[in-house]
């Protein structure tokens, strides 16, 4: 059975990110030790956020705070077969530079983790979001991990999605049945042993893109440590936490600090109505076919808390969306081959604004998110 | 029913395509080749005010202090049957706007050369031109020129609008010239966002009834509630509705101000305002109080396919209900 370590004393007295590496690595550490990084932008200071309000069933105090750093004990109360009971844990919640950029790092157990703290963030929504990554940065991160490392990276695990054409022949789209709109996506988990340049290949030669991967870092023969990336902003490493968190913050703190400035501040109420669309640009001409449209179409229909309104489907798309969450609302447009315009109306939220994009790199193609230059 | 909610989802898209065409005939004129922008120097308005008469033409362009562009859109007209002439009445009204209009803002509020455009679309153009040359109608008397101009939406690699002159003659401006116009001008719609697609939604036509709701419903009560009402909602465990105390001119303001050009108060009137209101009522997602309306304001509209297209949910929750919208015969 697996060593267990009392982590309170990691977390605290840091006064910066070299603190908590250098307490991480003076700790003995047992070998299935985790160090879970979630990554969260914000378009507001987020101590303050927590500060001034927490979701019911949830406490978060704070136990340190320096300007950039503060070790948070996380409960949540829930109901477990009608008792009631309390989680808790710890987190450091760490600013990245002058950014809006955060980490919250914790070495709790996965079921704090992922029951608490992960969720606890998405309750403040419309200012906050995770951190989405693209497949093709979780590449660049693992690149750039090999070359400071000096080694080579060995998949260990790999999850990757297909999109799913759930069209049964013969049937029209408006015709498709709710049952064949279900599934969407068709995952599939691999364990090798490969360079991981071999599977981020494959998943490029089969369409799919790579949603989690989980990795050894090798050199001289030697395990340097185990790490795991995800899309949705988890990362995980057993140890080496410092060579880790460097080679990440490099390619996150930019894609934070981008997403930031894209998605701040767009809705027409915030700029005297004036329209500040971005677009998602794919590098290949995807909407010449019209089967396109309607599978884009399709995947704005089933954007989670929404409603939809199509004006206009074929051969260019006009259509807007409501976000139930908090009355963000957008139009969409394809107007072009290789673009989809999207139009931030009145009210448009930070956390809205990341979050349909996610939805539609994950669902319909990853592309890169811009600001709109009329071509 | 099925065939009167394929009727409102044709009559939404083609009031997109009337919008598209009047902004695309705007744009026209607005955008500068050479500095390849938008002249801001250049007025417009839809549906503003000229007398005498207190007419409204439907897109007002003021090049400058002394030139001006009148233009009429006729996306359809009732068909004519028999000796009926059921087109005299439109074609009187285009008449009324060939005068020296009072109304432009100019010094004496008036201007000294004027085009008059006919803005049709591409399906009844032939009819148009026809009917002009069997009536022999002038349309001279103060205008300048007089041209009829027809609409399509044009595809390719970019989605666009193509105006096509088809009878007739405009004074030219700038690269708006008539042997450009004859063979016709095709304006992308991404150049359209400069000049206000996705801002501007109405025209001075009255729209079909569910494309008011679905834009009422989508940008104007989602933006009512305040942060902590939202976050109300999503917080409490049955918290799908959200409850929004409205009244009509404070949503006919909303929808003039952000979805109209220059945001004209005169364009959305507060009749359609209440018609819409009164058919969410109907369809039960409003109710009808003291200051106002309630809308019960949540995702779920109706039991079965929530997921469709909003145009469509209305629309069959309205032809369910018995409410019918005016659906006359059209070309």
């Amino acid at each position: 059975m697996a060593k267990k370590i009392n982590t309170y004393w990691l977390y605290s007295h840091h006064t910066n990110l070299d603190s908590i590496f250098s307490a991480v690595g003076r700790a003995e550490l047992p070998e299935d030790f985790e160090i879970k990084l979630f990554m969260i932008i914000s378009s507001k200071d987020l101590f303050n956020e927590i500060k001034e309000w927490t979701p019911a069933t949830y406490e978060a105090k704070f136990l340190e705070q320096n300007t950039d750093i503060a070790t948070i004990q996380l409960s949540k109360t829930i109901n477990y077969d009608g008792e009631e009971k309390i989680i808790s844990g710890h987190l450091n919640l760490v600013r990245i530079g002058l950014s809006n950029v955060y980490v919250a790092i914790s070495y709790d157990h996965l079921k704090f983790v992922k029951t608490v703290m992960l969720k606890f963030f998405t309750h403040y929504y419309s200012n906050t979001s995770r951190l989405y990554i693209s497949s093709s940065q979780i590449k660049q991160i693992l690149d750039n991990l090999k070359t400071k490392a000096g080694g080579d990276i060995i998949t260990d695990r790999v999850v990757s999605y297909s999109r799913i054409n759930n069209k049964p022949k013969g049937i029209e789209n408006k015709d498709v049945v709710s049952s064949f709109r279900k599934r969407t996506k068709e995952s599939d988990l691999r364990w090798t042993d490969e360079d991981f340049s071999k599977s981020f290949k494959r998943a490029a030669e089969n369409d799919q893109w790579i949603d989690k991967i989980t990795f050894s870092v090798r050199s001289e023969n030697k395990e340097l440590f185990f790490g795991f990336l995800s899309r949705d902003g988890v990362f995980k490493c057993n140890k080496n936490l410092k060579i880790f968190f460097e080679t990440i913050l490099d390619t996150v703190s930019k894609i934070g600090s981008d997403k930031i400035k894209l998605f701040k501040d767009r809705s027409r109420l915030e700029n005297n109505g004036i329209i500040k669309p971005l677009v998602i640009e794919y590098q290949n001409n995807i909407f010449k076919e019209v089967e396109q449209n309607h599978r884009l179409i399709k995947v704005i229909g089933e954007f989670p808390k929404s409603s939809y309104t199509v004006y206009h489907g074929n051969p260019y798309i006009h259509a807007s969306l409501v976000d139930y969450c908090d009355g963000s609302s957008f139009d969409l447009w394809v107007l072009s081959e290789t673009r989809i315009i999207i139009v931030p109306q009145l009210k448009a939220s930070f956390s809205s604004i990341s979050r349909l994009c996610e939805h539609i790199f994950r669902r319909f193609r990853e592309g890169e998110i811009k600001e709109w230059v009329a071509e | 029913m099925r065939d009167k909610v394929q009727k409102t989802l044709e009559d939404v898209d083609n009031y997109e395509q009337s919008v598209n065409a009047t902004l695309a005939t705007l744009h026209i004129y607005k955008y500068d080749d050479t500095t390849k922008k938008i002249d801001a120097s250049i007025k417009s308005w839809f549906g503003k005010k000229m007398n005498p008469g207190e007419i409204t033409p439907d897109l007002l362009i003021q090049l400058d202090e002394q030139r001006g562009i009148i233009t009429e859109l006729k996306r359809s007209l009732p068909k004519n049957e028999g000796d009926k002439d059921l087109w005299k009445e439109e074609f009187d009204q285009l008449k009324k706007y060939d005068s020296d209009l009072k109304g432009w803002e100019t010094p004496n509020k008036k201007i000294t050369e004027q085009d008059l455009i006919l803005l049709t679309s591409q399906k009844i153009g032939i009819h148009v031109n026809d009917y002009i040359d069997e009536k022999n109608l002038s349309f001279k008397d103060f205008s300048k020129e007089f041209a009829v101009l027809q609409f399509n939406p044009a595809s390719g690699i970019k989605q666009a609008v193509f105006l096509q002159k088809i009878k007739g003659k405009v004074t030219d401006y700038k690269k708006i010239t008539n042997d450009r116009l004859r063979t016709g001008i095709t304006v992308s719609l991404e150049y359209l966002l400069m000049s206000g697609l996705s801002k501007i939604k109405f025209i001075d036509v009255k729209p079909n009834i569910v494309y008011l709701m679905s834009i009422m419903w989508d940008f104007v009560f989602s933006s009512i509630p305040t942060e902590e009402d939202w976050r109300t909602a999503r917080e409490s465990k049955g918290g799908k509705i959200v409850e929004i105390s409205i009244d009509v001119d404070d949503v006919r303001t909303k929808l003039n101000q952000n979805f109209t050009i220059n945001g004209d108060n005169g364009v959305v009137k507060n009749e359609w305002v209440k018609e819409a209101l009164e058919n969410f009522v109907k369809i039960k997602l409003a109710k009808r109080n003291v200051t106002g309306y309630s809308i019960k304001y949540r995702k779920k509209i109706k039991d079965e396919g929530e997921s469709d297209n909003k145009h469509k949910v209305f629309a069959d929750l309205l032809f369910k209900e018995g409410v019918q919208t005016s659906l006359e015969e059209h070309y």
